[in-house]
C-alpha cells in the first residue's frame, strides 16, 4: 500500500493539532532548504545549524500565522530564515568563510579537483561579499534554483526588484570574480612578470 | 534589438529561463552582430555555471541531526504544556468569589445611594482645603460654554469641581481660603476652555453631571484645533471630560502644568 503523500499545508495543519509525526517529516522535507539558505548567506554552518533550529522553533510557536494565500510553506519559512539571518548578521558583521572539513580534505583532492573548489570557494566569497539584499537574490534565485516569484514572496518585495537585484547582483559578482578569469589572470602574470622583468 | 534592449534580458538567457521564443531568436541574432553583448553574454553563461557548481557543493547538505532531535525534544515539551489540563476552581471557592462580588456591588449601590440623597453642603465642594491635590481645577464646566457677559461675573467667584469622578454641582462661591487654593492651583495647572464633544445640546448639564479626568495622546488636541508641539507629541496630555446624567461626553477640556500645555500663552 502507498503511503499518503502529505502536501506542506497538510502536514502543518496536522502539527497544529499537535501531531509530532507530521511536524518531523515537514522538518526532514524542508530542513536542507533553510539550513543551505542559512548557510549560503553566512558561510558559516553554525549559524546555519542555530538558524535552522529557530527557524522551526519560530514555526512551532507561530505556525498558526501561515496564510496559504501568500504563499508557500517553504517560502514561508525561507522569510523566518532571512529574518533570523540579518538579525544574525547585522549583530555579529562578520562573515565565516571556508569550513573545517573542507580544509581537511583538500589537501587529499587532485589538482583539477583542488583548482574546481577553490574556484567554488572563490564564488563563494564574492556571494558572501555582496550587500546582503543582493546576496539573499542570489542565494534564492541562482542557487535555490527559486522563480521570481517564489524569491518575491520570500523577500516581500515584487518581482520586479527581484529581477533588478538579480541583474545588479550579477554584474557585480562578475566584476569580483574577474581577476580570477583565466584571461585576466594571464594578464595579471604578465604584468608581474613585466615588473621583474 | 539594440544593445540597450538585450541587456534587458541577458541574465534570462545566461540562465536559460524560459522566455518568448521570438524574444530569444532576437537576442541570439544580436550577439551575432554585435562582438561586446556577446562577450558580456559568455561572462553571464561562466558566472552561471560557476554558481551552478557551487550549488552542487551544498545541495547534498542539511542540518545535523542534533538539530532534528533538540526540536522534537522542544515539541514534545510544548505538547506537554499545550495538552496540561486547566484546573478548574473548586466549588467552595467560586461560590466564595461569588458572594465577595455580590457584597461588593450591595456597598457599591449604598454609597452611591447615600451620595445621590446627602444635601449639597455636604457632597459638593466644602471639603476641599482637605484635599490639596493638584486635582481640583478652577473654571466651571458651563462657564466656558456660556455668554462671555455670564463668564464675567463667573470669574468673581470662582466653582471649584472635584477632580476624577466627581460629582458636578451647581456653582457655589467658595470661601477665602478655597479661593487662595484654587488660585495657587491656577498657578500649577492651566487648562483650555471646554470644548464641545457632540452637537448634542448643553441643557442636560443643568440637571447635573460628571467631570472625568483622563489621559489621552497629545495628538488629540490637533482633533479640537488646538496646536500640538510635534516634538512632544508621543507624550500624554491629561483631560476633564465633561460628562452629562446620560453618561455621555459633552464637552473636553485639556489640563496640563504651566508651559506643559501646547496653547499658545
Amino acid at each position: 500500500m502507498k503511503p499518503i503523500e502529505y502536501t506542506d499545508s497538510d502536514l502543518l495543519q496536522l502539527m497544529l493539532s499537535g501531531d509530532r509525526e507530521a511536524f518531523a517529516q515537514l522538518y526532514r522535507r524542508r530542513q536542507s532548504n533553510v539550513y543551505r539558505f542559512a548557510l549560503q548567506m553566512s558561510g558559516a554552518r553554525e549559524v546555519a545549524e542555530d538558524i535552522t533550529q529557530e527557524v522551526f522553533m519560530v514555526l512551532m510557536r507561530e505556525a498558526g500565522n501561515y496564510d496559504q494565500g501568500r504563499g508557500s510553506v517553504n517560502a514561508f519559512l525561507l522569510g523566518i530564515a532571512r529574518n533570523h539571518v540579518l538579525r544574525r548578521l547585522k549583530r555579529e558583521r562578520r562573515l565565516l568563510s571556508i569550513d573545517e572539513a573542507t580544509e581537511t580534505t583538500r589537501a587529499e583532492e587532485q589538482l583539477e579537483e583542488l583548482s574546481r573548489r577553490e574556484a567554488i570557494e572563490s564564488v563563494q566569497k564574492a556571494v558572501l561579499s555582496l550587500p546582503e539584499h543582493y546576496r539573499e537574490v542570489v542565494v534564492l534565485c541562482e542557487l535555490q534554483e527559486m522563480s521570481y516569484a517564489e524569491a518575491a514572496t520570500v523577500l516581500g518585495c515584487a518581482i520586479g526588484t527581484v529581477r533588478s537585484r538579480l541583474h545588479r547582483a550579477r554584474t557585480m559578482l562578475i566584476e569580483r570574480l574577474r581577476p580570477t578569469t583565466s584571461e585576466d589572470l594571464l594578464n595579471e602574470r604578465l604584468k608581474s612578470a613585466r615588473c621583474f622583468a | 534589438m539594440n544593445c540597450q534592449r538585450f541587456d534587458d534580458i541577458i541574465n534570462d538567457v545566461a540562465r536559460e529561463q524560459i522566455m518568448d521564443a521570438t524574444l530569444r531568436h532576437e537576442a541570439f541574432r544580436h550577439i551575432g552582430e554585435c562582438p561586446t553583448c556577446a562577450a558580456r553574454l559568455n561572462g553571464e553563461q561562466a558566472l552561471t555555471h560557476q554558481l551552478q557548481d557551487f550549488a552542487l557543493t551544498t545541495k547534498s547538505m542539511s542540518a545535523p541531526e542534533r538539530v532534528e532531535a533538540h526540536l522534537l525534544e522542544a515539541f514534545d515539551s510544548q505538547s506537554l504544556v499545550r495538552r496540561q489540563p486547566v484546573r478548574r476552581a473548586s466549588g467552595s471557592r467560586y461560590w466564595l468569589a461569588a458572594v465577595a462580588a455580590l457584597v461588593l456591588i450591595a456597598c457599591a449601590l449604598f454609597i452611591a445611594r447615600s451620595w445621590q440623597t446627602r444635601p449639597p453642603e455636604e457632597a459638593g465642594v466644602t471639603n476641599l482645603p482637605e484635599r490639596p491635590e493638584a486635582d481640583r481645577h478652577e473654571v466651571s464646566a458651563a462657564s466656558s460654554l456660556r455668554p462671555p457677559a455670564e463668564k464675567e461675573n463667573q470669574n468673581q467667584h470662582p466653582t471649584v469641581f472635584r477632580a476624577r469622578s466627581t460629582r458636578y454641582r451647581k456653582e457655589r462661591p467658595l470661601s477665602p481660603a478655597s479661593n487662595a487654593l484654587a488660585a495657587s492651583l491656577l498657578n500649577t495647572e492651566i487648562t483650555t476652555d471646554f470644548l464641545p464633544v457632540t452637537y448634542g445640546s448643553m441643557a442636560n448639564l443643568d440637571a447635573g453631571g460628571q467631570i472625568v479626568r483622563v489621559e489621552l495622546p497629545r495628538t488629540t488636541m490637533a482633533n479640537f484645533g488646538l496646536p500640538v508641539n510635534m516634538e512632544r507629541s508621543d507624550e500624554r496630555i491629561k483631560a476633564d471630560v465633561l460628562l452629562g446624567v446620560d453618561g455621555l461626553a459633552h464637552a473636553i477640556r485639556f489640563v496640563g502644568k504651566r508651559r506643559s500645555l501646547d496653547l499658545p500663552k
